[in-house]
């Protein structure tokens, strides 16, 4: 979604209607913050069995 | 004495200047000794709020009727020597998120227009049971995600150290109340700062708690893994009589501590000998901060040592990875929740929250996953960081608030966000004035404690204040 077409594309195929946003302000938006996403990085490992968000089945009931 | 009271109530005015103008600790004190009615306390918040209000625009649901029926309850429980505690007869507000029975709480959107609770939000149920009186419903960001858009169908509540400026969001209206004393206490809702900065920007208290320690059910949700409901006030010992009365367990929020065994306002002390202070220095020397604010962070550290404080430097992680963390989470879990009014009726949204709540659509599950494990990651530093202070110290704000017309819908892309440090770590954090810019303007810090060390925080807050009363000022 670099481009700005590709962006307006990919918010119809979920259901958004580019006509009642700013499309160009939240499409630059989106590049920044893809931009930012590589400070989401940590020391942990992706792979790391002991690291990954875990789900507590006893909390379901 | 009110119509609706049918009680023998005694009461006698006592000479204590403009009612209004106490502090909730003070008024709980009169209270108590009779020496003003719940109904008469009721009745002068109801006067100032009718003469100010329709110029600051805190209140979008006055309940004032049922106000006054409250009190009056209040007076005739007490004139049969039944008293709750120190909330018993206080008037409060809430901001327009927290559910209230057969009250509107629309989050000020026209999305949830006419909604109408049929339960009280557990905050506001532990309040009424403790005696609080409800004058009504804040102003609040639309959403709780947004901030001063022109085209909302609720005006924004107006800053009244100068009206050019932004009150501070989500909880404004509370803010603004709070600082013009329409009330001595309120509950808001933070989810990257949504308490403390309003408090900063109104030269008010505000504390967001230890997450989990308040129960966020029938609290409209922003992003449930970073929402907190707490107390705003004039001043934190304020902060505290409330704070107390809202810690409990409650088995319907998954969220809610099992063990919640802290008492706060019991903590509270003059003097600051003992505590450990850590200053995030490089916080409040980021370029982004103010020299104004840099200043009365480092003055209030001064009052503090003077106070018995140790101070050292503490150095936490860059300010824009909490940042970043914050606000990834914060719009995946917001359009979560309202992806299905964005497509059906996004145009109803007003601007600046329609921005940001759909900015969240293209945040990919990748990056929200990254984002809550680096949240773990960075509140791990932040413990061992605090592993030999007490609490922290930085700003509450970068400078001034903002101009309403310089808000950008995505500023926290560029610009630290101060406040998000407490919410992705989950620990404490109050927001406490601590004078005025050359402009006129309220300038704040944030106290910070570890998990659970909320007494702390409100310690180290209320010696601050007692030692600096030229800063507690009531605007209007």
């Amino acid at each position: 979604m670099t481009t700005k077409a590709e962006f307006v594309a990919h918010m119809e195929r979920i259901g958004l209607t580019p006509e009642d946003h700013d499309c160009d302000a939240l499409h630059a938006a989106f590049l920044r913050l893809t931009e930012l996403c590589q400070y989401l990085d940590t020391t942990e490992s992706r792979k790391d069995a002991s690291t990954l968000l875990r789900f507590n089945p006893h909390d379901a009931v | 004495m009110h119509r609706l009271c049918s009680g023998s109530i005694r009461t006698t005015r006592c000479d204590m200047g403009e009612l209004t103008d106490l502090t909730l600790a003070q008024m709980s004190d009169i209270i108590l000794e009779r020496k003003i009615s719940a109904v008469e306390l009721t009745e002068a918040h109801i006067a100032r709020i009718e003469k100010l209000d329709p110029l600051y625009r805190a209140f979008v649901h006055p309940t004032f009727e049922r106000a006054l029926q409250m009190a009056c309850d209040v007076d005739q429980e007490m004139s049969e020597g039944n008293y709750r505690g120190p909330l018993h007869g206080i008037p409060i507000g809430l901001k327009d998120a927290f559910d209230t029975a057969n009250i509107p709480t629309t989050v000020c959107s026209r999305l949830n227009a006419g909604r109408v609770p049929d339960r009280d939000a557990f905050a506001w149920a532990r309040l009424r049971d403790a005696g609080a009186v409800l004058l009504g419903k804040l102003e609040c960001a639309e959403l709780c995600l947004g901030g001063p858009s022109q085209d909302r169908s609720v005006p924004h509540a107006v800053n009244p150290w100068d009206s050019q400026c932004y009150a501070g969001g989500s909880s404004s209206g509370a803010g603004v109340a709070l600082a013009t004393g329409m009330i001595p206490g309120a509950l808001g809702s933070d989810t990257g700062g949504s308490i403390r900065i309003p408090a900063a920007f109104c030269g008010i208290a505000g504390v967001k708690p230890t997450y989990g320690l308040v129960s966020t059910s029938g609290l409209f949700p922003l992003a449930s893994s970073l929402d907190h409901a707490g107390p705003m006030a004039r001043t934190s010992k304020d902060c505290a009589l409330l704070l107390d009365a809202i810690i409990a367990h409650d088995p319907a929020d998954p969220t809610s501590v099992t063990s919640p065994v802290i008492e706060v306002a019991g903590s509270l002390t003059e003097r600051l000998d003992g505590v450990k202070i850590g200053y995030v220095r490089q916080f409040a020397e980021h370029p982004a901060v103010s020299d104004e604010v840099r200043h009365a962070t480092e003055a209030a550290l001064a009052v503090m040592a003077h106070l018995g404080a140790e101070i050292r430097d503490i150095a936490l992680p860059d300010i824009m990875e909490f940042t970043l963390c914050n606000s990834v989470i914060m719009m995946s879990e917001a359009f979560a929740i309202h992806g299905d009014s964005f497509r059906t009726r996004a145009s109803e949204v007003s601007a600046l929250t329609r921005a940001r709540i759909a900015l969240g659509a293209f945040i990919r599950a990748e990056d929200y996953i990254r984002a809550q494990k680096k949240r773990r990651e960075l509140a791990r530093i932040t413990a061992v960081a605090m592993k030999d202070v007490d609490v922290l110290i930085y700003p509450a704000a970068l400078g001034d608030p903002p101009k309403l017309e310089d808000i950008e819908p995505f500023y926290f892309l560029e610009t630290p966000l101060i406040t998000a440090p407490a919410n992705v770590a989950g620990v404490p954090a109050a927001s406490v004035r601590t004078g005025f810019s050359s402009a006129g303007l309220p300038t704040g810090i944030q106290i910070t404690g570890k998990l659970f060390g909320d007494a702390d925080v409100l310690r180290v807050a209320h010696a601050f204040e007692r030692a600096t009363p030229e800063f507690s000022r009531i605007a209007g």
